[in-house]
């Protein structure tokens, strides 16, 4: 059961997601990225597209240095909205695939024409 | 002299005696010092020879991965995920946090090789998804093969400190 502590972490993962600092990394499931912590911790989110848009699942996981899951947050809990967590999955995305470094690139060749 | 020394041999004798602790000390430091350089420096051998065994690993599964034989890759990804999970807790105290940082993301991109790899033939994978593998395990070689070189490179320090 998700507690608001789980809530707070959640939130503070957004937070430094979208500052940049969370180290997210592609994996061999290209839906799902990953990012170790202080040597101790890894983080992972994922997106599980279902039948429908309103299916698709979005889940945060925080694991310990003995892969032990310790919590899980989807789009599913009651304190945590759905534009967030797709928000946290979109960050973590362009982080790990270097986005926006790419689109500069192609920003200054397109300048070039 | 002999009578300075019938008198005073007490003295003289503590002041020897002093002198023989203070060396004893000295040597006892310096082979204390000797033995804790040469455990280290053993340790990191370990962890090197560890790092390169793993990278040899992590390279046949970058080739069984290319030449689609995913049961071959599937017994190596099983056996390097319970090395990486055996040096994470064995080397817990010794690494530098970028070391565990890149042994914890080994790890997880082995989880999500092994993931993919029982899902179905390498060969049924969209190309999307293939070159997500790859590039995963492609990944997971170059970090075991990061720590090696980090590995070699400090012994290699600590052998020049020590000469």
């Amino acid at each position: 059961m998700a507690t608001d502590k789980d809530v707070r972490f959640f939130e503070e993962v957004l937070t430094k997601t979208r500052a940049g600092k969370i180290p997210w990394e592609p994996t061999a499931n290209p839906s799902l990225f990953a990012a170790p912590l202080a040597g101790k911790f890894t983080l992972t989110i994922s997106e599980s597209i279902g039948d429908s848009y309103t299916n698709t699942e979005y889940e945060l996981i925080l694991k310990d240095s003995d892969a032990r899951q310790l919590t899980g947050i989807t789009n599913f809990h009651p304190n945590v909205s759905v534009v967030d967590i797709r928000d946290l999955y979109e960050s973590a995305r362009r982080k790990a695939l270097n986005v926006d470094a790419k689109i500069d690139s192609v920003l200054g060749e397109l300048e070039k024409l | 002299m002999l009578d300075y020394l019938t008198h005073n041999w007490g003295n003289l004798a503590s002041v020897a005696g002093l002198v023989f602790s203070f060396l004893a000390f000295l040597f006892s430091k310096r082979a204390s010092t000797s033995a804790r350089q040469a455990r280290d420096h053993t340790l990191r051998q370990t962890f090197g020879e560890e790092m390169n065994s793993a990278t040899k690993t992590a390279r046949e599964i970058v080739t069984h991965v290319t030449i689609d034989r995913a049961d071959m890759a599937l017994l190596r990804v099983g056996e390097l995920m319970d090395r990486a999970s055996y040096y994470i807790a064995r080397w817990d105290n010794r690494l530098s946090e970028r070391s565990k940082n890149n042994l914890l993301a080994a790890r997880e991109q082995l989880t999500s090789i092994h993931d993919v790899l029982t899902k179905g033939a390498i060969s049924d994978l969209a190309p999307r998804d293939k070159r997500s593998l790859a590039q995963s395990c492609q990944r997971v070689s170059a970090i075991f093969s990061e720590e090696y070189g980090t590995a070699v490179k400090g012994a290699e320090i600590e052998e020049q400190h020590g000469n």
